[in-house]
């Protein structure tokens, strides 16, 4: 061995000698595995590097990067204004309705840096007021209006719960898991996979497995169909939501989504990778590729007409949209996306479907900032219900599109401070 | 495996490992937040995959790869996350210095090391500190025995080259 080879074990050494893991590092590693699955559609467009590293590795070539592979994009322009988008979809849209609708040759393109005209989100203080009429979990008990469902003990720090049928599906450490109205645990689905998207009707759930199938199941938990994730190398489907019988799914990492017939079994393309659907309007948003600015800028995000498939704008800046009103009518996101530095929008950032336009914006620029929006819902009656950080404590408000908010549920703190990116105490539902 | 044994397996691997791939994330970044976020994100990966990870036999040759191909990654930097003050993961001391070792030359050729390519860097971290084999670098690094080579030799000369330089 030289000189030198001794010389690098010795500095390695040494400076490895104090490195010490001091938090439950497991813990962790698990918290983040969730919480990356909750932004990972977000981040999509952000290129195809990200997503490669948590393909399926079935061999170590899995784990080589690739280049990143932009979709192609029309012109579009600043101006033109946006046709509203028209009608449902029907249950299941045809092939050609779907990948055959032309370009528009005028895609509007909304590149807003800041939302200095939006309204200001207002949080309340004190003690609860008002009550909201979205679900949520709390102190291992789901809460909806009058009805209340207490989990079993092991499903009490849910990060998930939707409702489904006359029940819930939770996840859980065995998965997603259908509780009954008595709060006896029924079926797991499927095993610690993306979020589940749970029909409009409540009657059938959309999901996929360990292996990146995607799963079509009944209120039950009764699997109906299954479509396999292709070839061992790709990375299976991310659901995005179901209209009638018709799933939609993305591909992560290949700036592609499928419309899954789950009666006929027929699969068609759909351009982007859709991260939101909403059965209501029709409408999906869909993460679309170009190319990277460091600023997020580029980051854009395409509403479509899913029945046209026509693009109805498209939304390039630094923001990360979470979901949609339960009416389709707007859209939730936060400008809180990793690694941007600064962030450009604050924690609740609240767009008008019609438009794209910024009509709501609050909860700070600064990761933990007091009034930090941690989650967030929004009703057919346009009131958002809030998940609010206040410094130390977590409380649930109910606000309107006017800024106004009212505590609906009282602060409380963080159920496990060692881990920051827990989602509770409050938990609520996607439905 | 249903996901409780899943959990449970996966806790039992990284508490048996945690230091090792902490001093590996450390070297890799030489920096205490990256690594805390190399680290996690990594392991986050493996959780996710942990069926096919076990089964693979050699839990520590694919962590070490999907960590040096996330440190790798372009988009690191730019989607990192940040811990709080209160919710670090590592603790960093300062090397306390080994008796009869002259420490200044070692704390000089590790500012060296941090100057060099990410995967030269890769490259001398996996042979000298891991002892990993030319072959088994490769299949971390996921290039041939030559490269590594290469990687390697280009390394310990221009290490070479800056130490002397700097004793002069």
């Amino acid at each position: 061995m030289s000189d030198i080879d001794q010389r690098l074990k010795q500095a390695f050494g040494e400076h490895t000698e104090g490195v010490r893991v001091v938090a439950d590092l497991a813990e962790r590693a698990i918290a983040r595995d969730r919480s990356n699955r909750r932004r990972e559609l977000g981040v999509a467009a952000l290129g195809a590097g990200l997503v490669l590293a948590v393909a399926v590795p079935v061999g170590w070539g899995a784990l080589r990067p690739t280049d990143v592979r932009p979709l192609p994009i029309g012109p579009s322009v600043a101006t033109t204004a946006p046709t509203a988008p028209t009608g449902r979809p029907s249950p299941a849209p045809s092939s050609s309705r779907v990948t055959t609708a032309p370009t528009p040759t005028a895609i509007p393109t909304l590149r807003p840096t800041g939302a200095p005209d939006a309204v200001r989100l207002t949080p309340a203080t004190g003690p609860v007021t008002a009550a909201t009429d979205v679900g949520y979990v709390v102190d291992g008990v789901f809460r909806l209006g009058v009805t209340s469902v207490a989990l079993p003990a092991d499903l009490h720090d849910t990060a998930y719960v939707e409702r489904l049928g006359d029940g819930l599906l939770v996840s859980g450490p065995d998965g997603y898991v259908v509780v009954g109205r008595d709060g006896r645990k029924g079926t797991v689905i499927a095993s610690s996979q993306q979020t589940p998207r749970v029909s409009e009707d409540l009657t059938h759930v959309l999901l996929s497995d360990a292996d990146g199938a995607l799963v079509y199941a009944d209120s039950r938990g009764t699997r109906l169909r299954t479509l396999p994730p292709g070839s061992a190398t790709e990375s299976g489907y991310s659901p995005a939501g179901l209209v009638g019988t018709t799933a939609y799914a993305a591909r992560p990492g290949t700036g592609a989504s499928v419309a899954w017939d789950v009666v006929t079994g027929r699969v068609v393309p759909v351009r982007g990778e859709l991260s939101l659907v909403n059965a209501t309007s029709g409408l999906g948003l869909a993460a679309i590729g170009g190319d990277v600015a460091a600023d997020g800028s580029n980051f854009c995000n395409a509403l479509i007409d899913l029945t046209s498939g026509r693009e109805l704008w498209r939304l390039c800046g630094p923001l990360r949209f979470v979901g949609f009103s339960a009416d389709g009518t707007h859209l939730l996101a936060t400008g809180h996306v990793d690694g941007l530095d600064p962030w450009r929008f604050e924690s609740l950032v609240v767009v008008r479907a019609s438009d794209g336009a910024i009509v709501l914006q609050g909860g700070g620029l600064q990761a933990d900032a007091e009034d930090d929006v941690v989650s967030a819902r929004m009703g057919a009656d346009q009131r958002l219900t809030l998940q609010v950080w206040n410094g130390e404590t977590r409380d649930l408000q109910r606000c309107g599109l006017d800024g106004r908010c009212e505590v609906v549920g009282a602060a409380r703190a963080l159920p496990n401070p060692g881990v920051p990116e827990a989602s509770g105490p409050y938990v609520l539902s996607d439905n | 495996m249903d996901d409780a044994e899943r959990r449970a397996d996966f806790t039992a691997y990284v508490r048996a490992r945690e230091q090792s791939l902490a001093r590996l994330a450390y070297l890799l970044t030489d920096d205490r937040d990256a690594a805390e976020d190399l680290l996690q994100n990594a392991l986050a990966k493996v959780y996710r995959h942990w069926d096919r990870v076990r089964a693979a036999e050699l839990p520590d040759a694919y962590v070490r790869r999907i960590m040096v191909n996330e440190n790798n990654s372009r988009w690191r930097g730019l989607l990192r996350r940040h811990e709080s003050p209160s919710s670090h993961v590592l603790e960093v001391l300062e090397p306390p210095g080994v008796a009869g070792l002259d420490s200044t030359a070692s704390i000089d050729l590790w500012r060296h090391v941090q100057g060099l390519p990410r995967q030269q860097r890769a490259a001398v971290v996996l042979r000298y500190y891991e002892d990993l084999s030319e072959a088994q670098t490769a299949e971390v690094l996921g290039c041939s025995v030559g490269t590594v080579k290469s990687h390697t030799s280009r390394a310990i000369s221009a290490l070479r080259t800056r130490m002397s330089e700097a004793t002069a």
